[in-house]
């Protein structure tokens, strides 16, 4: 999946990625932060049902296997 | 921080302890400390000139203020303080001299960055902490876990559990539920950093939330089964996400179980209330900022019962500031975040004060905060602030007033019918008087400009609600506890030993009363028992306490005609 990686300042802080199907992800891995506003490759799996977390985005969560700058 | 009057003039009081300030003393005695160079501060003769008071001297004095010329007061440094006030102070044309001292203010709480929590303000803490601050409250953040930063080192957090895999304990390894923790209980008055809403509480830490934000509905419905079963009185959840039976069942069991529960409506920035802020019994809590606007990120919808202060951090100090856990070498660090992650620990934390306080049930609490509640947006509920945003202030004075005060009154005027009714002289009905109204909670303590106390703190709650204002909030509802079990054994032990049988007398009469109150408004709840049969018995113990209070006072007339011979 590609898209856009933002920051989000909400809690702790977390990920999104604006991607290029048109929704947005709520990003569940480690991303590194030098990525951030970066077009990037994300490898992953949507969560089933959604997902659990302080987030609370309402988006759906990508479990990230693995990504990289595009 | 604007200080507020009573702290003021506690801080003046003390200080003026501190420095010896006594109007009818102005002798000064120098201190090992004095033989030193310092500023010396000479008090002269009002209307003396400055030329003359340094040929008075010999010292090269200024007015401390150009202010001060008409009163004389001036001020210069000198190389031994002990000499200078020795030399000068039986002069004539000096009316005090000292050497100066550094005034500092002792505020209450101490917490040096409490003046950036605009938030704290906002919903008027500051009344809830001279309200028990959640003693004997026990409140599960159930989270990212939480860790005893130097903040909370004052704060008891409990061992707790974990749920998420490959970890052991309810450590923190992210700091959004040390953050969470804070808001409720940050050690409060420990001269570092931050406060919290209600200090005294404990903290059970869940962790159902991995170090990277994120968890599995199971090991949120396990945290929250967890949760109720090592006794915690309320339920602080700040995440969410799409609807899930088994955390609807576990949030359901809890609400069941007489535990509050309060979650966080989600950060969506649009209308639609995630799980478990959706489930029916949940308190659901939106987000305002400083300008008490619903904050741009909140989620909103029907279901939010009330908004709190979740922060703005688009607006200059607008985010919430709490210790929590970091990656600089002291390991924390005082971070503002924002979210509606961080409304609801305000709201938690309010009803854990308000339980400390004497609320008698959770339905009470849920009440008091609905009713006290500051609307905003549409008049009355609406779907962006609910019922409208937190006010503690208020909802401690509407406890006290309406709940207490009314337990006050009648718990006085049934000693005073009961005292009649036994015909007790007029300094014994007094005494009776006393007792009960203390056993129904000296209600308006709370709202008097005091700094708080365990006494005071205990004093304004009834009697029966002493053990969730204490230790535990499940024994303030245990069946034996809110029986006529103890009226009945203080009549029996101590009504006949004679001075003390209106005292007995009144203070079984103030159970009594708050049984029957208990019975007739619902505000104490019984474990084990439906409502009707703790209406039930709270009626039956009230009636058998009201009856052992008269048989109490009638003990004492029938004492006091004996001893004077009328009998």
């Amino acid at each position: 999946m590609r898209g856009k990686l933002i920051y989000e300042d909400i809690g702790a802080g977390g990920w999104s990625l604006k991607a290029t199907d048109g929704n947005t992800y709520a990003l569940d891995g480690d991303i590194p932060k030098h990525l951030a506003n970066k077009t990037v490759q994300v490898d992953g799996k949507v969560q089933r049902g959604g997902g659990f977390g302080f987030m609370m985005s309402g988006d759906p969560v990508l479990v990230v296997q693995s990504i990289r700058a595009v | 921080m604007t200080r507020t009057p009573h702290v003021m003039l506690t801080g003046g009081i003390a200080l003026a302890a501190l420095v010896g300030c006594d109007a009818d003393d102005d002798s000064y005695t120098g201190t090992a400390a004095d033989a030193a160079p310092g500023t010396l501060v000479v008090d002269l003769t009002d209307g003396m000139s400055l030329d003359k008071a340094r040929a008075l001297t010999g010292l090269d004095l200024e007015w401390v203020d150009a202010r001060t010329a008409d009163e004389a007061l001036a001020h210069t440094q000198v190389d031994n303080l002990a000499f200078e006030i020795d030399r000068l102070e039986d002069l004539s044309g000096i009316e005090a001299v000292e050497g100066s001292l550094e005034v500092q203010a002792l505020g209450w709480p101490d917490d040096p960055l409490l003046e950036r929590q605009w938030n704290f303000k906002t919903v008027g803490a500051e009344t809830g902490w001279r309200a028990g601050a959640g003693r004997g409250i026990t409140v599960a953040v159930i989270d990212t876990g939480v860790t005893k930063v130097a903040d909370l080192n004052q704060t008891t957090i409990l061992k707790g559990a974990t749920f998420v895999s490959g970890t052991k304990t309810a450590v923190d390894d992210n700091g959004h539920g040390t953050h969470v923790a804070g808001t409720i209980a940050q050690s409060t008055n420990n001269g570092i950093g931050v406060a919290g809403i209600a200090y005294e509480a404990d903290i059970l830490p869940i962790k159902v939330l991995s170090g990277r934000g994120f968890g599995r509905s199971e090991w949120v419905a396990a945290g929250i089964d967890e949760a109720v079963d090592q006794g915690a009185d309320i339920i602080n959840l700040s995440l969410g996400g799409s609807n899930s039976r088994v955390i609807q069942n576990a949030v359901k069991k809890a609400v069941d179980a007489g535990v509050i529960v309060v979650a966080a409506a989600g950060n969506s920035g649009r209308q639609g209330v995630g799980c478990p802020a959706n489930v029916p019994g949940v308190i659901a809590v939106s987000a305002t900022g400083p300008d008490d606007k619903l904050a741009f990120y909140s989620t909103w919808g029907k279901e939010v019962f009330m908004s709190a202060p979740g922060g703005n951090k688009r607006m200059e100090g607008g985010g919430i500031l709490q210790d929590t856990i970091d990656s600089s070498p002291e390991g924390h660090a005082f971070q503002e975040f924002q979210g509606t992650s961080m409304a609801t620990p305000h709201v938690a934390g309010a009803a854990a004060v308000l339980l400390s306080a004497g609320a008698g049930s959770p339905d009470q609490v849920k009440e008091i905060l609905r009713e006290s509640a500051h609307d905003l947006g549409e008049a009355g509920h609406d779907p962006k602030y609910g019922h409208g945003r937190l006010d503690i202030d208020g909802a401690v004075r509407n406890l006290a007033i309406t709940e207490h005060g009314a337990l006050f009154g009648l718990a006085g005027l049934t000693a005073l019918g009961l005292a009649m009714a036994a015909g007790l002289r007029r300094h014994r009905s007094r005494m009776a008087l006393v007792a009960a109204v203390t056993a129904g909670g000296a209600f308006f303590l709370p709202l008097l400009p005091m700094v708080p106390s365990t006494t005071i703190e205990l004093l304004a709650v009834p009697f029966l609600n002493w053990p969730s204002a204490t230790w535990s909030a499940a024994w303030a509802a245990n069946p034996l506890w809110l029986s006529a079990l103890l009226p009945l054994a203080l009549t029996f032990f101590l009504a006949p030993v004679r001075y003390l049988g209106p005292i007995i007398a009144g203070f079984t009469a103030g159970i009594g009363v708050h049984l029957l109150h208990g019975a007739a408004t619902s505000s104490l709840d019984v474990t084990w028992m439906s409502s009707g049969a703790a209406t039930a018995w709270l009626g039956l113990n009230g009636v058998i306490a009201i009856v052992a209070a008269l048989a109490g006072a009638g003990v004492t007339s029938y004492q006091d005609r004996k001893h004077n011979g009328e009998l």
